[in-house]
């Protein structure tokens, strides 16, 4: 990205420097600025190029100059309202475009930026750059279908472009999911539903959960295919593997696929995926939803799988640090941001994600010093606070966590866990007041009793003893019907014989 | 001449206010490991197959006794056996007792006693149930509890069936962890509680989180069901009657790890606290009458500060800051710190973890045992912890670690512990799964050693070798009308300085280990005590002028 802005900013100051060749200060002014740029000095180029605009009026090149400056400084605000002027002097600068789609995003407009980026694309349809970031934020307005296209033009564009094939895997694992929606709205307790739930949680490794639901599909339709593989796949893994064996069994002795009475069957053994996706536009049957959505998760599977046969990239490492996370598997995507990173270590975006990861695998003792040099560069971020916040709590360091939290509650993030983090720290730097201000703005979200829990010590602390009795008494409540819940959960999960 | 003096003097002030200034410095509590020299050569054996079953990381237990009534005390070992066989197949799955032979050195001489057990164990409790004056163990395992009667001749009987104790022959076979000798009726009989676990079965293991992913880790007692406690009352004539049902013990599942007894709210009565793993531990307030009632909610210790339940392992039920009233610690998992509950009277305790500075230190540590002792004698309770993680492979998928040293954290007399641990000598740069622990003076010096267990390597004997000239007083107490072991008896010591301190009587500390009954006060420069004992019958008893550094039986008026 660097080396591309800075592409756009050479060429834009080569053709600044021609035009005031004939004013000597005007050009020395622009050579600075040029140099900055280049020397990554983003303020002072901000400074000089904003001198520049005001010196030359109506120069579209040069308000593009100081957009871009502004962009390599992190204020995308400004840099829009830049970038909105240049698109309005020269409505084909496919540049403005793009980097007005790309600022929109960073200050989270993402409609904005979609629009932005259909121009860029639209103006420069072999604009690999514009492409991927387009699919990108389609997907993050719910586009997916969109998205596939963008993704499947920069595919035949760049077949080795990896933001191509993760984009195009993101995409259809989204129309997986959109058909899955659908499916479940309108036959909920279908075998199709409890089918796909099973090989989701499969996917994640969660066995129990697994079983239960290719169980449940199976009550509904015991012919359905795939099933009871699926379960000789939990049992081998559970260390069952005479039940595994029944179970392949079982899937042997299903009778074939009927090509003529079951079509979609049918394309999905011989893998026609996109036969299937076609077949089922608009359809509305809980079949025809069922087997799209197996056909975008196999269709997504593919994508993946030729990001995978490319060289390591960004995209491969963070594609399997996200699985990873969902997995539960923190410690392997720690690494894999790790691996990332190796491939863009200035990405302040992998950085967090890094971070995030060694939060979530407890190891605050790394998460610490990469937080603090993120909250270095980005002081003012309410996700980093927080992130900060709660691992300096987790460290057992409530009066460092202090201010962090109380940073991440101004910056309006996640307020319902800032609040709940600097209930924790108040009472344990023993300020019940505070404490119980704090906890009774998140009371209301508590589900298993700990923040009632929390607000008895509190009150009790302050010598409301009623009070105190009465959060006790909803602590009690909600962590029984927690504990119902588990139980209940717990029971069904059960792995059993076939 | 005169100026020398004045160097001279000026010297002295200066190294006085050095001292003064440095008393951290002083008494710094020291160990070493002696097991080598000393001849204990245990080894903690849990039977590992790779197969990850849930009972492997639990053992094991050991207890400090004087077994043979010579005054110096000796060491008994639990072990663990083959699995999922639950079978001692050999003598490296024995329990083992060493007889200490008074030089710095022990003897094997569990052959002799006949204690070298049967089954999975897991945690031991020592008491003298029969009061013939010669200390019993009851050693708790994996569906085979045994009580071994001290014959008072070197030797013991497997007195579990005499004694209906047997829980083999019952449909529960249960999993016990941990148990305690304590006299809960008050009638000079040691009852017994157990501390039961969950249901497990062996050929029915689950696999966590999935042999796929290249590796096995032990799985969450989340996905077991509890069990409720046990307790035995004792019949006085050998035998004992369960009456958890009927004393509301009963009524309460868990999952139990370990129990301690202390007097929490001063009513004259032993109340029990019970560690729970992943669930609200409980507080069994004595009610009288035979009746307990679970009152570790209202009370503020069932949960940590956050209002959730931990992994809560060992604990320890005494008066770390010398307020007269029994303080909580409990040890639990890594990133779940250690919860420390300040007893602040009426039957309430106040979460303590953070301002005593306990939070902080134990932050990356996974705890067992634990106890508070003084270990350096300047009059105030320090604390240590055993660690470990339960896998036994956590560097697989995390960034802990497995293999973990103990921890030793002095008492700053102000309410705070001081993490000292890089300071305690060689003793604590051992790492290792390390699990039981048990508290006494092994060599008689005056100053509480430590003896930890280790997984799958030699236990650790940690003579304290603090440097200190503090005095202390070790009593040894006899009850006529009370138990003769005088458990649950409440010292109050005040040294000439007017400090006062309190403890009481009992084995039960830790995690699934038995320490010595005998109870030990630092006693700083004081070179006089005076003592005030709380029997177990009521009966109060005064004692004035008492000597400091010696071992001081005292009986029962």
């Amino acid at each position: 990205m660097i080396r591309l802005l800075l592409g756009f900013s050479l060429t834009s100051c080569l053709c600044a420097v021609v035009v005031f060749a004939q004013d000597q200060t005007l050009a020395q002014k622009s050579q600075r600025a040029r140099e900055a740029m280049e020397q990554g000095r983003f303020s002072e180029a901000v400074q000089l190029y904003s001198q520049l605009v005001r010196e030359v009026p109506g120069e579209p090149r040069m308000i593009m100059n100081l957009a871009l400056a502004l962009h390599s400084a992190g204020d995308y605000e400004r840099a829009t309202r830049q970038l909105r002027t240049v698109t309005q002097m020269d409505p084909r600068s496919g540049a403005a475009w793009f980097f007005l789609g790309l600022d929109s995003l960073k200050l989270g407009r993402t409609s904005a930026a979609v629009d932005a980026l259909v121009k860029a694309v639209d103006l420069d349809p072999v604009n690999k750059m514009a492409l991927a970031e387009l699919g990108g934020a389609l997907l993050l307005v719910d586009r997916a279908k969109e998205a596939a296209e963008y993704f499947q033009r920069l595919a035949a564009l760049d077949a080795s472009d990896p933001k191509a094939w993760q984009g195009l895997g993101l995409s259809y694992a989204a129309l997986s999911q959109n058909a899955f929606a659908v499916l479940d709205k309108i036959a909920a307790e279908s075998a199709y539903v409890f089918e796909l739930l099973g090989h989701s949680r499969l996917n994640e490794r969660k066995y129990r959960s697994a079983f239960y639901f290719f169980r449940r599909a199976l009550e509904r339709n015991s012919q359905l295919r795939g099933v009871h593989s699926a379960l000789a796949e939990i049992y081998q893994a559970t260390d069952h593997p005479a039940w595994a064996e029944l179970e392949r069994e079982r899937e042997r002795r299903l009778q074939p696929v009927d090509c003529a009475a079951e079509p979609l069957a049918c394309a999905f053994e011989q893998r026609q995926f996109d036969k299937i996706v076609n077949q089922t536009r608009g359809a509305a049957t809980a079949e025809a939803l069922y087997w799209q959505a197996r056909a975008y998760t196999e269709l997504s599977a593919e994508a993946f799988g030729r990001l995978a046969m490319l060289p390591p990239s960004v995209e491969i490492h963070e594609l399997l640090a996200k699985a990873y996370r969902i997995q539960n598997l923190h410690d392997r995507s720690v690494a894999e941001w790790q691996e990332a990173l190796k491939f863009a270590p200035a990405d302040t975006r992998l950085q967090k994600e890094l971070a995030t990861s060694y939060f979530l695998n407890q190891d605050y003792a790394s998460a610490h010093p990469l937080l603090e040099r993120l909250l270095h560069l980005e002081s003012r971020s309410g996700e980093l606070n927080l992130l900060m916040g709660e691992t300096l709590l987790s460290m057992q360091r409530p009066s460092d966590a202090l201010k962090h939290l109380e940073a991440a509650e101004r910056l309006s993030v996640d307020q319902s866990r800032a609040h709940a983090a600097l209930g924790r720290v108040y009472m344990a730097l023993d300020l019940p007041d505070k404490a119980i201000a704090q906890l009774k703005q998140v009371a209301a979200n508590d589900r298993d009793g700990t923040l009632h829990y929390q607000l008895a010590k509190a009150y009790s602390a302050t010598g409301k003893t009623a009070l105190a009795a009465e959060e006790l008494k909803l602590y009690q409540r909600l962590a029984a019907s927690a504990a119902e819940r588990h139980a209940k959960l717990n029971e069904e999960y059960q792995i059993t014989a076939p | 001449m005169l100026r020398n003096g004045l160097l001279g003097t000026a010297l002295l002030i200066l190294s006085s206010s050095v001292l003064l200034r440095a008393p951290d410095l002083i008494g710094q509590p020291t160990f070493e490991d002696i097991a080598e020299r000393a001849g204990a050569h245990f080894v903690l054996r849990n039977g590992a197959t790779g197969k990850k079953h849930l009972i492997e990381p639990m053992t094991g237990g050991v207890a400090i006794l004087d077994y043979n009534n010579d005054g110096w005390p000796d060491l008994y070992f639990v072990n663990g056996a083959t699995v999922p066989g639950l079978e001692k197949i050999d003598e490296t799955y024995s329990n083992r007792l060493y007889r200490n032979n008074a030089d710095g050195t022990f003897s094997d001489v569990t052959r002799q006693a006949g204690v070298g057990g049967t089954g999975y164990s897991m945690g031991v409790a020592v008491g003298d149930y029969n009061n013939d004056g010669s200390p019993d163990i009851f050693v708790a395992g994996v569906g085979v509890n045994t009580l071994y009667r001290n014959r008072g001749d070197g030797s013991f009987e497997d007195a579990t069936a005499k004694a209906h104790l047997s829980n083999a022959n019952s449909s529960r076979r249960l999993w016990s962890v941990a148990a305690g000798w304590f006299d809960y009726d008050a009638d000079g009989k040691l009852d017994l509680f157990v501390v039961n676990y969950l249901t497990w079965n062996p050929e029915n293991e689950r696999v966590c989180p999935n042999a796929t992913a290249g590796y096995r880790i032990y799985c969450d007692p989340r996905y077991y069901e509890g069990l409720v406690n046990s307790l035995y009352h004792n019949n006085g004539d050998g035998t004992f009657t369960d009456v958890s049902a009927q004393s509301g013990i009963g009524a309460h599942k868990g999952k139990g790890m370990s129990a301690t007894f202390a007097d929490y709210d001063g009513d004259g009565k032993l109340d029990i606290f019970v560690t729970n793993d992943t669930m609200p531990n409980f507080l069994f307030h004595n009610e009288g009458g035979g009746r307990f009632r679970e009152t570790a909610l209202e009370a503020g210790v069932a949960l940590n500060d956050n209002g959730q339940p931990v992994s809560s392992m060992g604990v320890d039920f005494r008066d770390y800051n010398n307020d007269g009233r029994d303080d909580l610690i409990i040890t639990a998992l890594a990133g779940e710190s250690f919860p420390v509950f300040r007893n602040l009277g009426s039957g309430i305790f106040k979460g303590a973890t953070f301002e005593t500075g306990v939070a902080r230190a134990v932050s990356s540590s996974s705890g067992w045992s634990t106890g508070f002792f003084d270990f350096n004698n300047d009059g105030y309770k320090d604390l240590f912890t055993a660690n470990g993680d339960v896998q036994d492979n956590v560097e697989v998928y995390s960034s802990r670690r497995s293999r973990q040293p103990n921890l030793m954290l002095m008492n700053r007399k102000n309410g705070t512990f001081q993490d000292c641990t890089a300071q305690a000598g060689a003793g604590f740069k051992q790492l290792g799964l390390h699990r039981g622990a048990a508290f006494g003076d092994l060599d008689r010096d005056g100053k509480i050693d430590i003896v930890v267990t280790r997984l799958n390597e030699p236990a650790e004997i940690l003579r304290n070798i603090t440097g200190t000239n503090n005095n202390w007083l070790t009593l040894l107490l006899e009850g006529r009308k009370s138990n003769r072991d005088g458990i649950g008896a409440r010292v109050e010591v005040a040294d000439a300085s007017g400090l006062k301190q309190w403890n009481h009587v009992t084995t039960a500390a830790g995690y699934a280990s038995s320490s010595d009954r005998a109870l030990h006060f630092g006693l700083g420069r004081s070179t006089v005590a005076r003592v005030a004992i709380l029997w177990p019958s009521g009966q109060r008893q005064k004692l004035e002028n008492v000597h400091a550094d010696q071992v001081l039986k005292v009986r029962e008026p």
